[in-house]
């Protein structure tokens, strides 16, 4: 309902009642904040909010330092790395475990390396660096021969000082749920086995 | 429309409740009755609005807001009985990702403090009730210093949209933004009239406007450009009207609102970026925001993100993750996501997104009737209708500000230069971020002001064509000005047209030049 009041109609708004105005704002946010002290003083005798945090959710694991799903013997990466996603596929040789991590800071020399020390620790001592890019490492685990191949790709990442550097897919036997896995192990972000297909939802807007 | 009552006998009080009342009544004018037949009005929108959302239950972000507004009334709770406060809860639930400012969090503080366990009806209805007070206050303001008829332009927009009304019971901040907005708004053209009459501002003016300023910017963190444009022309304004001792203190009293705005922000700045390990303005989520907006999603943590979570906590969790290991924050991570998310965004591409989240900003005003699961029915359909009507007249009456360009009087000038940099400004949304049927609720405020302001602008030239006189000065434009200041009020009109030519030009141009650099993305 625009009216057609021109500016020079409008009420004044002079200093005559802007002071009294003016006080009675304040004598109000004055009450307020009195209020406000008095039910802060009281406010735990009527008991105490109970926020879920559900926006900040505590980080969970790491499935293979955790050992949800433990590399062949045990074996530790000592590069910094994230585990991306973790199942198991079924190609010409049956069932193997595909692992797909992401590596940051290092360089690729160094996760070759760190990939094959860690894994001679457990036994497969046996290390073969193809041009593709794949190593092929093998030995015996507990008796049983071994065979893990590692497929290295660099990630082109455009920033001067690049944190997150490539990434690396490991072609393994398939592993068993540890029986003494902990309980960060029942949340599929620490496996990162998720459901096949996607399930992905877009949340609305922030 | 005046402002002063018409002569109209007057029934003598009878002392009685009733009596008193009917007599206030009798005393009124006709535009004041007119006002609170749509305060009224309002509130029988508020209550049909509630019928259809007021037990909804939390959708989305909101339990963010209300988990900081819990978090927040246990430390007042904790400091009122002498405890340690937690400080661990108030991080992860207050600050929690750093995605959002705590400006709603606060207005819930109250609520939470006196009913802890407060259901979600309870919660809503508070939310209505103050955003109800907040609106009648702006009215009362507006009617003011603008004149009834801006005030009664906002009590219908947005005052009687039915999505707005459901809206206000929720707890985003994007609509309590807007009407603080209205607030800060009234404020800068009362101080464009001292600066009109050479006059500066009081060192409290400036601090009242630094306060409003990070208060708006407390409820809606993007605002923070239009709330920077305004200091800015306010600024110049002040520097370009005063002289000597005035021009001082107009500087001053800038300063102090400065002062003042970093006074309140730097709390949350100093909290935030203690929780979050890393240096925190406002908040966090520029890099992801940009990424999911203008680049890939399939490539936003360097390859597709974990499924079975949204699109802002799977990259949220990758950044903490790969910041874990590598010992970066998880805000470092997240910039090098985005760029590399983005590092195919040419121009014509990001022209297309822009169209798109245009589209996005404008298509389904009632779209959170289905997110607020508002039961379907006739009372839900007519909302829909009525605010899809309602809001889609509000967005052509924007287009029409932007290209309006008001030669006099002085104080409409100044009204739509204000309103069109705050449309423009709040238009910028679309440019940096996904837009979704949210953000119309902060700029539906503005959209109502310029209702009335064109509409006087039609009656003024109407107006000023039955007169025959359109090209003299009114007698009054100068009225109870200083002689010596005459001159310059002339010049500072004429800067007031030549800057809304210039709006006006850059409007067109972005539109332009948008589609032009889109098409090629469109054809291709």
């Amino acid at each position: 309902m625009p009216g057609n009041a021109r500016a020079d109609e409008a009420p004044d708004t002079s200093a005559v009642d802007r002071p009294r105005g003016r006080r009675r704002t304040a004598l109000l946010a004055a009450a307020l904040l009195l209020a406000l002290v008095v039910a802060s003083a009281l406010g735990s005798s009527f008991g105490r909010a109970d926020p879920t945090g559900s926006y900040r959710p505590e980080l969970v694991g790491d499935t293979i330092k955790d050992g949800c799903y433990p590399l062949p013997g045990g074996a530790q990466l000592g590069f910094p790395y994230v585990v991306r996603t973790d199942g198991d596929v079924v190609g010409a040789e049956g069932p193997r475990r595909h692992l797909v991590l992401h590596w940051s800071e290092v360089d690729r020399d160094e996760v070759v390396a760190g990939l094959e020390s860690a894994f001679a620790e457990v036994g497969l001592t046996d290390a073969t660096r193809s041009d593709d890019g794949t190593l092929t490492l093998a030995g015996t685990v507990d008796g049983t021969p071994v065979e893990v191949r590692a497929t290295l790709t660099d990630i082109d990442n455009p920033s001067p000082d690049p944190i997150v550097r490539g990434r690396v897919e490991l072609d393994l036997p398939v592993a068993e749920r540890a029986p003494d896995a902990p309980a960060t192990c029942d949340d599929k972000f620490t496996t990162k086995r998720f459901p096949t297909g996607p399930e992905r939802h877009d949340g609305d807007a922030l | 429309m005046s402002t002063t009552a018409p002569e109209r006998p007057r029934p003598t009080p009878t002392g009685g409740g009733t009596g008193r009342w009917t007599a206030r009544w009798a005393g009124l004018g006709r535009p004041d009755r007119i006002l609170l037949g749509l305060v009224g009005a309002h509130v029988l929108v508020k209550l049909s609005a509630f019928l259809l959302v007021g037990t909804s239950p939390l959708h989305g972000d909101e339990a963010a807001y209300v988990n900081g507004g819990m978090a927040l009334s246990n430390l007042l709770r904790d400091l009122g009985s002498l405890t340690t406060p937690d400080t661990a809860e108030l991080s992860q639930n207050v600050v929690a990702s750093g995605w959002f400012m705590p400006g709603i969090s606060l207005l819930l503080t109250p609520l939470y403090l006196l009913v802890p366990d407060a259901d979600v009806g309870l919660m809503r209805a508070y939310v209505g009730v103050i955003t109800s007070v907040v609106l009648l206050v702006a009215a009362l303001r507006v009617r003011r210093v603008l004149g009834p008829g801006f005030a009664g332009a906002l009590l219908v927009m947005p005052g009687l949209v039915p999505m707005w009304a459901a809206f206000s019971m929720a707890t985003w901040g994007d609509l309590f933004a807007g009407l603080l907005i209205v607030l800060l708004l009234v404020r800068l053209v009362e101080l464009s009239r001292l600066l009109r009459a050479g006059t500066a501002p009081s060192l409290g003016d400036g601090v009242r406007l630094g306060l409003l300023c990070i208060a708006v910017v407390y409820f809606r963190s993007s605002a923070s450009l239009l709330v920077a444009g305004l200091g800015v022309l306010t600024l110049v304004a002040a520097l370009a009207l005063l002289r000597g001792r005035e021009r001082v203190r107009a500087v001053l009293s800038s300063a102090l609102a400065g002062v003042a705005f970093l006074a309140v922000l730097a709390p949350w700045s100093y909290v935030a970026s203690e929780a979050l390990d890393g240096p925190v303005l406002t908040t966090t989520s520029v890099p992801t925001v940009l990424a999911n907006t203008f680049g890939k999603r399939q490539e936003v943590c360097f390859g597709e993100c974990d499924p079975g979570s949204t699109i802002w906590f799977s990259p949220l969790r990758y950044s903490r993750e790969t910041g874990a290991v590598s010992g970066h924050t998880e805000a470092e991570v997240a910039d090098q996501m985005s760029a590399y998310a983005r590092r195919d965004v040419t121009p014509s591409s990001y022209s297309a997104d822009v169209l798109h989240n245009l589209g996005a900003y404008v298509w389904d005003p009632p779209r959170f009737y289905r997110w607020l699961d508002a039961p379907a029915g006739p009372l839900r359909a007519v909302s829909a209708v009525v605010t899809w009507t309602m809001v889609w007249v509000a967005f052509l009456v924007g287009i029409a500000l932007l290209f309006t360009v008001v030669r006099r009087p002085r104080d409409a000038q100044v009204v739509s230069v204000l309103l069109t940099v705050s449309l423009g400004a709040l238009l910028t949304q679309p440019f940096v971020h996904v837009a979704g049927p949210r953000y119309w609720t902060t700029a539906a405020p503005v959209l109502g002001l310029a209702a009335a302001l064109l509409w006087q602008e039609r009656v003024r030239r109407r107006t000023a064509a039955a007169a025959a006189v359109p090209a003299a000065v009114p007698a009054d434009e100068h009225a109870g000005m200083p002689e010596e200041r005459h001159h310059l009020d002339e010049v500072w009109g004429r800067w007031l047209t030549g800057l809304q030519v210039v709006l006006a030009a850059a409007t067109a141009l972005v539109a332009v030049g948008l589609v032009a650099l889109a098409l090629p993305t469109y054809l291709g």
